[in-house]
């Protein structure tokens, strides 16, 4: 059985590392199916802190990532789903067009720092 | 003269502080950028938490001097914000503009109430730009100042420059800073012996933190401050870190050492 949930459902807002928590206390209630699909759509915004402190805790619950199914649409979304992957190396499944695939991890960028003895003037 | 990033730094080095009430010589300031706002505005807040307050001499330029006193500078900052009542801090309401200056205090859901009006104000004035991105970037920075800090007071200076095709925020408080905060994990300790530039530098990569589960907000923010092809400024201490369009970072020092963390970025419009 697939539950469908609308992330909003499980907070009513989606920016913030304790709005997360608080997805992850009302996920916690759907456990029992075999597996469900968080919509991340029709939300202004959803944070990557959010999302991070979402998956972080699916993994901490010791709950297998990948019977929780993303659906998202929006590119940005996309992009934060696939560095949350990578930062936590958790494998992750989302659902576009209604055709399953995995999350392909994608790593931050990568900073290269250089000492200045004089502020630049770019910014 | 325009006082940014650039040279804020100087003017606030150049205050003796050693007078009874130290003078701060702002008369041959034409513009503020809003860097320089937030910066000057925690100096004074800084020492007036400490007891000292200041004597000012006004910009002659009358835009300049007009601004300051729009936005209520010196009540708001050279004053113990702890002391001032609550009507004297100037707060985010529904007639907020992209042009002010507002006061954020510590409590509970205070980043997402501010980032959603950041986006309210955004849409509002029709900036072109992704606007959530940008709403979210700064509700990072306002959940550090109140996760990190240790001040009851940050402020917020937003300025929109349709004409340049810029929108520009800038945030700031006079907390314990970037270093002290992350040399209170037992895991970065020795970070406390080191430049305030390179604990700041640090700050952005994935995971750092004083605590356990957080570690992305500042990563997070360089991320969206490189997709949308901005620019971001970041001083703690003594220390500061710049990151331009194409994600180069620099570190260097600043000329006056300022307790606290104070950010600007900025975003282009999109043609």
């Amino acid at each position: 059985m697939v539950k469908c949930l609308r992330v909003t459902d499980l907070s009513s807002v989606c920016s913030t590392r304790k709005r997360g928590l608080e997805a992850w206390e009302n996920l916690k209630r759907h456990l029992d199916a075999d597996s469900i699909e968080i919509d991340l759509g029709n939300v202004d915004i959803v944070s990557f802190s959010f999302l991070d402190e979402l998956i972080r805790q699916i993994v901490a619950g010791k709950v297998d990532p990948r019977g929780i199914i993303f659906k998202a649409s929006d590119p940005a979304v996309m992009d934060k789903l696939e560095r949350v992957a990578a930062i936590r190396r958790v494998s992750l499944q989302y659902r576009s067009d209604g055709k399953l695939s995995q999350i392909v991890p994608k790593p931050p960028l990568s900073s290269r720092t250089t000492f200045v003895s004089e502020k630049p003037a770019l910014v | 003269m325009e006082l940014s990033f650039q040279n804020v730094d100087q003017v606030c080095a150049g205050v003796d502080l050693t007078a009874n009430q130290p003078l701060l010589d702002l008369s041959q300031v034409t513009f503020f950028r809003p860097f320089a706002v937030i910066y000057l505005g925690m100096f004074l807040r800084y020492h007036n938490l400490n007891g000292k307050s200041f004597r000012v001499t006004l910009p002659m330029n009358a835009t300049a001097k007009r601004y300051l006193s729009q936005q209520n500078f010196w009540t708001r900052f050279n004053f113990n914000p702890e002391s001032i009542e609550s009507q004297g801090l100037s707060r985010f309401s529904s007639s907020t503009s992209l042009g002010d200056v507002i006061d954020i205090e510590r409590r509970d859901g205070i980043a997402e109430e501010i980032e959603n009006k950041i986006l309210a104000v955004l849409i509002r004035n029709g900036v072109k730009t992704a606007v959530n991105l940008v709403a979210e970037s700064m509700c990072e920075l306002i959940d550090n100042f109140a996760a990190h800090a240790k001040r009851n007071f940050a402020a917020v200076a937003m300025q929109y420059y349709p004409n340049l095709h810029e929108v520009v925020f800038a945030i700031g408080d006079c907390g314990i800073g970037v270093r002290a905060s992350l040399a209170s994990n037992p895991k970065y300790e020795e970070l406390g012996a080191k430049p305030h530039y390179e604990a700041a530098a640090r700050a952005f990569e994935p995971l750092v933190s004083c605590r356990p589960e957080g570690g992305t907000g500042l990563t997070e923010v360089r991320e969206q401050v490189v997709r949308l092809e901005g620019g971001l400024i970041l001083t703690t201490g003594d220390g500061f870190v710049t990151i331009d369009k194409k994600g180069e970072t620099r570190v260097g020092q600043m000329a006056y050492e300022l307790p606290g963390v104070q950010v600007q970025l900025s975003y282009p419009e999109m043609s």
